[in-house]
């Protein structure tokens, strides 16, 4: 009576799970596997019938400079946006947990970056950056930082740490929010026994806070790291991956290399590429999250 | 009365105006109706491209001239449609070859324009200058005087950002200009390709163009040439025109910003922009309906729409004869153009393709690519004999794989 009971409540769970499983198919795992298809092909827009092209276009895009300088120009960027909203994001938690008056208002206000779509954020840092008028040259100007008006999208470097500042912005509140949650999680006896032993409060930001905030940055670090592997708008609207290559990342040269010159199998085969990236970096990750015990 | 509705494609200059020609066309065509879709220029191929292959339904549509070489599999040939022969035999060469790829006519022309220098006269008269620059030499002379005399800190704004077309239309008008081509046959930068980019780089160098500019694209150029505090520009001709360096409103160079030829043989670059139809289309008759309103006579046999651009944009036509128009050379001489000169210039202008293997399917590719490396030479980060090799070698890369 009780299996029969067990086996229709699972037909009804499967059947439930159904719509749920062929979207995901359709729009998930489907499409991958096209890319993947059509990383194989001749496939070039403008220049007639297609046909299986073996690894050609795995090895064109091996060989080509610009594949390496956008891989490591991804990587940097990854890294230090990770970086740098992890830093800021855990920054602004701590502050937010130590009973700061206005705390809950200060919350509702870090969260809006996030609420803004990724191309609104591309146009107002466009504005910010901007040569002549930008927000960034007047308040440094103003406070004599710098001698005259500076082209921060001009230099290869400045453009990059430009875009990098302007995506990690943009990242900074999921970071708040998933840490200030795990801090407010950790028992308030823990840090009350450590002072009693006298742990001063670095000591017990290493020791207590750390430790058991392992999770919460772990989702933080692999989420963000999976976001800027993939990070699109900012490049696309503030530099179209220039001056020279010098923010060329590679989902903007997939979406060149297809869509813009109609090299479709190079393209793909450029994005299976990426994506086998941000596997293996997320696999690696948590592994050694597994192995920190973080990721329990 | 049957009404057939056609989509029609197009970027986003002057919409305005874009919407009054449509107004006009389906005032003298009650049977056909037209639904403008306005794409940013900045995304129009890349989204033409994935239209097209979504099998997304459209009619009519303006072209690059650059990406020719890759959309002519889907475009649809015009040389069969009724009066094709007869416009195409009245086109100026510029437009004529611009729109031509195998041999088949693609489109009708939006416009066409050619690369000048547009100058500052009120600087270079207080600078003792008598003429614009008629050598590279004396251009970095007059660069030279006018920075020393305190006018202005860097005299030179280029428009070298890639966005639709950037620093490297500007070499190829300089390559043409001391009578050579940028790559040779085997895709080799030749001698003239070299000497005009070690020439553009010193100015850099020197001081005399400036940095910031690296990154402005052809209409930020235009834009910060006209706030007057720059000598020259070398651009797009319409960019003297009333609409930009000589607005009265808007520049402070109006009524001082004339076009002077380029240095040396005064040999130069021109682009036509064109309005075609996808071979997909099931509105063919319509869309060429359109299309010949557009890019060339009404009904009446004038070249309505084109002689509208010219005084609504200062956009320049695609065929012989126009300039003659009382109208359109009245709104050429209000900004200080000659319409003879304007006319012979253009009659003169080589095409790109002249120039550099601009109709090959990997050109834009290679384009952007090579606009990269000019950033990189201009701002000193790269020799240009280093850059020039780098151009080679994408080049040839690119037309193995395109083969």
């Amino acid at each position: 009576m009780a299996s029969s009971a067990l086996r229709r409540s699972d037909f009804l769970l499967r059947v439930l799970n159904t719509p749920a499983i062929l979207l995901i198919l359709a729009f998930s795992i489907a499409p991958i596997v096209y890319v993947f298809y059509l990383s194989f092909q001749d496939l070039r827009i403008g220049m007639g019938a297609s046909g299986f092209a073996g690894l050609d276009n795995y090895r064109f895009a091996l060989e080509d400079a610009s594949v390496t300088r956008a891989i490591t120009n991804t990587l940097y960027f990854a890294a230090l946006s990770v970086l740098l909203a992890t830093l800021i994001g855990l920054g602004i938690a701590l502050l937010l947990n130590s009973d700061m008056p206005g705390a809950g208002w200060l919350v509702s206000a870090i969260v809006l970056p996030w609420a803004i779509p990724e191309i609104v954020n591309a146009l107002m840092w466009q504005w910010i950056y901007n040569p002549t008028y930008g927000a960034l040259n007047g308040i440094l100007y103003s406070f004599g930082l710098i001698p005259d008006y500076r082209a921060w999208l001009s230099s290869p470097v400045s453009a990059m740490h430009a875009v990098i500042f302007a995506y990690a912005w943009k990242l900074v509140p999921f970071a708040v929010i998933i840490l200030y949650a795990g801090l407010t999680a950790i028992p308030t006896e823990y840090y009350e026994a450590a002072e009693i032993d006298g742990a001063g409060d670095v000591a017990q930001f290493f020791h207590i806070t750390l430790p058991l905030l392992a999770a919460p940055l772990g989702v933080v670090v692999l989420f963000c790291m999976v976001w800027s592997m993939r990070a699109f708008d900012i490049v696309y609207l503030l530099t179209r991956g220039g001056p020279g290559d010098g923010t060329m990342v590679l989902s903007y040269f997939v979406f060149a290399k297809a869509f813009e010159f109609g090299d479709v199998g190079a393209g793909a085969a450029v994005a299976c590429l990426l994506a086998v990236m941000t596997f293996v970096l997320t696999g690696l990750y948590m592994r050694a999250l597994r192995n920190t015990g973080g990721a329990q | 009365m049957a009404q057939t509705t056609i989509k029609f494609m197009a970027w986003n200059f002057q919409v305005e105006t874009v919407q009054e020609f449509v107004k006009q066309f389906e005032a003298e065509n009650p049977g056909i109706k037209v639904d403008l879709e306005i794409i940013p220029s900045a995304q129009y191929a890349a989204k033409i491209q994935l239209m097209r292959n979504a099998n997304t339904s459209f009619d009519g549509l303006y072209v690059f001239d650059h990406v020719l070489g890759q959309w002519a599999s889907w475009l649809e040939p015009l040389d069969g449609y009724e009066g094709a022969a007869e416009l195409k035999a009245k086109m100026l060469p510029l437009a004529r070859q611009s729109m031509t790829f195998n041999g088949k006519l693609y489109g009708l022309p939006y416009f066409t324009s050619y690369f000048g220098i547009v100058y500052n006269d009120k600087m270079m008269k207080a600078a003792g200058i008598a003429a614009p620059p008629k050598t590279y030499a004396e251009w970095t002379e007059q660069a030279k005087k006018i920075k020393s005399a305190g006018l202005a800190q860097h005299p030179l704004i280029w428009p070298v950002k890639h966005t639709g077309w950037g620093g490297m239309w500007i070499m190829n008008a300089m390559v043409a200009s001391r009578g050579g081509k940028l790559l040779d046959a085997s895709l080799n930068v030749t001698p003239e390709g070299l000497a005009s980019l070690k020439w553009w780089e010193s100015t850099y160098r020197d001081g005399l163009s400036d940095p910031n500019g690296i990154e402005l694209d052809p209409n930020e150029s235009a834009r910060a040439f006209m706030t007057g505090n720059y000598y020259t520009n070398l651009t797009a001709s319409f960019f003297a025109g009333a609409q930009w360096a000589n607005d009265k409103e808007k520049s402070k160079v109006a009524g001082s910003a004339f076009l002077a030829p380029t240095p040396e043989t005064q040999a130069t670059v021109g682009f036509a922009r064109m309005y075609g139809i996808n071979s997909a289309s099931t509105n063919k008759k319509e869309a060429w309906a359109i299309i010949k309103f557009l890019g060339a006579t009404a009904k009446s046999g004038d070249y309505v729409t084109p002689k509208q651009w010219v005084q609504k944009g200062a956009l320049t036509w695609g065929y012989e004869g126009v300039e003659k128009d009382p109208a359109v050379a009245a709104s050429l001489k209000s900004w200080g153009a000659d319409p003879e000169n304007m006319a012979a210039n253009l009659k003169n202008a080589l095409a790109m393709n002249e120039v550099v293997p601009f109709q090959a399917p990997w050109y834009a590719e290679w384009e952007l690519f090579a606009n990269g490396v000019l950033q990189n030479v201009l701002a000193g980060r790269v020799k240009p004999e280093d850059g020039a090799a780098q151009w080679t070698e994408k080049a040839k890369q690119l037309a193995a794989r395109y083969k």
